[in-house]
């Protein structure tokens, strides 16, 4: 399962370009042994499943929303507009 | 990735704040605000300034919306003055951006004594066995997510934070940080695979 010593890519390397891959911004020039290395090893498939399962997760988080500094800013848009911009 | 060829929404979000419409102006700010400060702390050495950068930016903001063409979209622009302003005071600070942006560009490779020295697994990620339907459920699953993310090397948790979480595109990414594409990629795919270990032990124990 580890030994497939005849993929120009090795398992490593293709951890490293898993997230490009995800994002569909692989480079043409490893493309084909990124896909072919994938299709024969189990362990890189599970990686790579795992990672966009990860993506998935951090996706779904909710973002950065509402602030203490509302109040504050709205105040200064106020005087902003008031002082006739 | 989605393209937004007339920014009709921001056109008649800018008109508004023009009018003098405080509730536009107040959305805006929950928007923006938290990530804004992510952004100018990106550039400069502590929160305090960039409270105070983000703070001068909401006003470059006010007095610059009648010139808003709507060429692009309203937070490109805001982020556009925002990383300005953010440059400029870094540049006073005598803080030197370019040096400091690949931080973990030295940090150990993930994993690395997981594979041999040809670089195949020595050790086998072992399988996660829950579906990607039930795992998006799963909350406590989701705060692990959350300290991991906590956990990252600033600049690493920066970009993860605004291309997954927020959702931005790599160029809005690297115009507002002023990161090279690779230098976007290289961060990006460090994070996710932290996280990915970071939740690893969980996965592999729901069997
Ligand atoms: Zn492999």
């Amino acid at each position: 399962m580890t030994d497939h010593p005849h993929h120009p890519l090795s398992c490593r390397q293709l951890t490293e370009h898993s997230s490009a891959f995800l994002e569909g911004t692989l480079g043409d020039e490893i493309w084909g042994s990124f896909k072919d290395h994938l299709e024969r090893c189990p362990p890189c498939a599970e990686y790579v499943r795992q990672m966009g399962m990860t993506v998935e997760l951090v996706r779904r988080l909710p973002g950065d929303r509402g602030t203490c500094a509302r109040a504050e800013l709205v105040d200064r848009f106020r005087k902003w507009r008031s002082g006739g911009g | 990735m989605h393209d937004q060829p007339v920014h009709t929404t921001d056109r008649a979000r800018v008109a508004a704040l023009l009018a003098g419409d405080a509730d536009a102006f107040g959305d805006l700010v929950d928007e923006h605000h938290p990530t804004m400060l992510r952004v100018a702390r990106w550039y400069v050495s502590n929160d305090q300034v960039a409270e105070e950068v983000t703070q001068e930016t909401w006003l470059a903001i006010l007095d610059g919306l009648a010139t808003f063409e709507g060429r692009s979209s309203l937070k490109t622009w805001m982020f556009r003055i925002l990383a300005n302003r953010a440059r400029t005071r870094a540049k006073r600070e005598g803080r030197s951006v370019p040096m400091s942006a690949l931080d973990g560009g030295n940090d150990e490779p993930l994993d690395a004594d997981r594979f041999d020295e040809r670089g195949f697994w020595r050790t086998p990620p072992e399988r996660w066995s829950t579906d990607p339907e039930s795992l998006t459920a799963d909350r406590e699953l989701a705060s692990r997510v959350m300290s991991a993310i906590d956990d990252l090397p600033e600049r690493q948790r920066t970009v993860l934070v605004l291309r997954d979480v927020e959702g931005w595109s790599s160029e809005e990414v690297r115009n507002a940080l002023d990161l090279s594409e690779t230098n976007q990629r290289v961060l990006l795919h460090r994070a996710r695979a932290k996280v990915r270990a970071a939740i690893a032990p969980q996965l592999e124990r729901v069997r």
